[in-house]
């Protein structure tokens, strides 16, 4: 079964850019979207992704508040938190939840350190 | 709030710490260099800004708003001349995406543009003066400045403004950076520095 990607980002174009720099990288993976916080809580039981990129300022509940509702189900999944906001409070509170950091913008350099992550052994 | 010569040369370094990550940012993006001009930090009235960026020829300016809440309150503002802002959504996408699709995400796309820049700098502040913010989601706003930094507040009243100038080998972009801070922050953001200078010592 391929390797499954939910990315969950509110920007329209910035989703446009990690499918399109996952293409390159990864290109058997399968990718899936949501749009929101809420979106992907509702989606990951259903879709089972393997790896999650989580963009943290979005209508409704934070990436954040997300992935801490994806935990209490899912402690498996792999998720990299991928933001703009790089306050040293963020990137405590991705460790917390044990998620990577990852910072936007979305490059094919910033897209390569989460495939890393992905892929590196748990 | 009336910062002192030392209180506004603290925050500009602040501020230039903040810039160079937005730098940093810009140039992922553009996958070249990029400048940033040393970030020029006043108060100054909503009506010196408007003159201000009139003088530069930006009497129609492409905004993005965005909110930070925490300690203190701000509204941070990404202005640039309208004509740029094209410019810039293509730094983002790429020269290579088609034009059609670039007009119907453009709006999207400085969304975003302003996102990064704005947290850059935000961030950074903010960890420089141990704070914490919130941001809220960034909007896009059109029109002359006089309106995009019309509020309900006096156009006379002091504002915190940060003037930085992008320049790029391939494209000359200009931008201008304000933060509204109400009272309550103003004296905060007064404490935080103090705090600051005090630490260097």
């Amino acid at each position: 079964m391929k390797p499954k990607l939910l990315i969950v980002d509110d920007s329209n174009v910035s989703r446009l850019m990690i499918r399109g720099r996952i293409a390159v990288l990864q290109p058997d993976w399968e990718v899936i979207e949501a749009a929101s916080g809420d979106e992907a809580v509702a989606l990951v039981p259903m879709a089972k992704p393997d790896f999650i990129t989580m963009d943290v300022n979005m209508p409704g509940i934070t990436g954040f508040e997300a992935v801490e509702k994806i935990r209490q189900t899912d402690q498996r999944v792999r998720i990299v938190i991928l933001t703009a906001n790089i306050q040293s409070s963020s990137r405590e509170k991705a460790d917390h939840l044990a998620a990577k950091f990852v910072q936007k913008p979305v490059t094919q350099a910033s897209m390569q350190q989460a495939v890393d992550y992905f892929l590196a052994a748990p | 709030m009336k910062l002192n010569a030392l209180q506004l040369d603290a925050l500009a370094e602040i501020f230039n710490h903040g810039v160079g990550q937005a730098a940093l940012a810009l140039s992922e993006l553009a996958g070249e260099e990029v400048q940033l001009s040393a970030p020029k930090v006043e108060e100054l009235s909503r009506t010196q800004i408007t003159d201000k960026l009139n003088e530069q020829g930006a009497n129609r300016i492409c905004a993005v708003r965005q909110g930070f809440s925490g300690d203190i309150n701000t509204e941070a503002l990404l202005m640039f001349p309208v004509d740029q802002s094209l410019q810039l959504v293509q730094l983002m996408v790429g020269d290579d995406f088609p034009l059609a699709q670039l007009s119907e995400m453009e709006q999207e796309s400085l969304a975003e543009i302003g996102n990064i820049l704005l947290n850059s700098v935000v961030s950074s502040v903010a960890d420089m003066l141990n704070i914490e913010f919130e941001g809220t989601l960034p909007h896009v706003e059109l029109g002359q400045v006089s309106e995009v930094l019309h509020t309900s507040e006096s156009l006379d009243d002091l504002i915190l403004s940060l003037q930085i100038n992008f320049k790029i080998a391939s494209r000359q972009i200009q931008g201008y950076l304000v933060f509204l801070l109400d009272v309550a922050s103003s004296d905060m953001l007064e404490k935080k520095i103090s705090a600051f200078l005090g630490s260097l010592s």
